[in-house]
């Protein structure tokens, strides 16, 4: 097993799954304050790119803490992990057509684009609970 | 709840780390801490539903002062037969 995987100064993977929710939320959160402001009025070329990309920065962060939650996650945890995505990407791209599908008919509105987090962090949650089940 | 996706084949690997635990009053809890691997890891290679790596499986080993085929017993014959 490898030793690196132990929490350092005392951080336990609570910790740090706690910080990788919170910069998930700070993220959901700037993108939608973020879209609201960019339709809200008319902003300059400069100004404009800044309030779109901004919410770029919390997923920035959320990347970091989620590299180093799973630095201490162990040998099933990971294939947890490699379980959930796999059935995560399944049941993303299921949404993603059956939305598609309802639009061609008029059925769904046209849908921002920059919500697809919504599918994927949904689909992800969904896939998780499955397959914590399976090793319960 | 979720068997009707994974579709779980017959154990092909017993093992007695639940009894060897017991015989040393170790809580689930305990012996995680001394592989350092989670509880829920623990409990899932007790319950047969995770199959350890040959590291982890060594380390178990090593813990326990056993050989790891006192430990870990292979029944993948008798796994496929009941497969079919």
């Amino acid at each position: 097993m490898d030793e690196r995987r132990q929490p350092e100064r005392g951080e336990s993977c609570r910790q740090r799954s706690r910080a990788v929710l919170a910069w998930s939320l700070l993220a959901a959160g700037a993108l939608i304050v973020s879209s609201m402001l960019i339709v809200s009025r008319e902003w300059g070329t400069g100004l404009g790119l800044v309030i779109a990309l901004a919410p770029v920065l919390p997923f920035v962060g959320m990347f970091f803490a989620l590299r180093r939650s799973m630095a201490l996650l162990d040998e099933m945890q990971r294939k947890m992990q490699l379980e959930a995505l796999a059935l995560c990407v399944v049941l993303a791209s299921v949404i993603c057509v059956v939305v598609g599908q309802l639009q061609k008919l008029g059925i769904a509105s046209e849908l921002d684009l920059s919500m697809g987090w919504v599918a994927i962090a949904g689909s992800y949650i969904a896939a998780y609970l499955l397959v914590k089940a399976r090793y319960r | 709840m979720s068997d009707w996706i994974w579709q779980e084949a017959t154990r092909a690997v017993e093992n007695r780390i639940r009894a060897l635990r017991g015989e040393r009053g170790w809580s689930q809890g305990e012996l995680a801490k001394q592989l350092r691997v989670s509880r829920q890891t623990v409990n899932a290679i007790e319950t047969g539903r995770y199959d350890p790596s040959l590291p982890l499986a060594f380390k178990v080993a090593r813990l326990f002062e056993q050989r790891i085929e006192d430990i870990f017993e292979d029944r993948a014959d008798e796994a496929r037969e009941e497969d079919g």
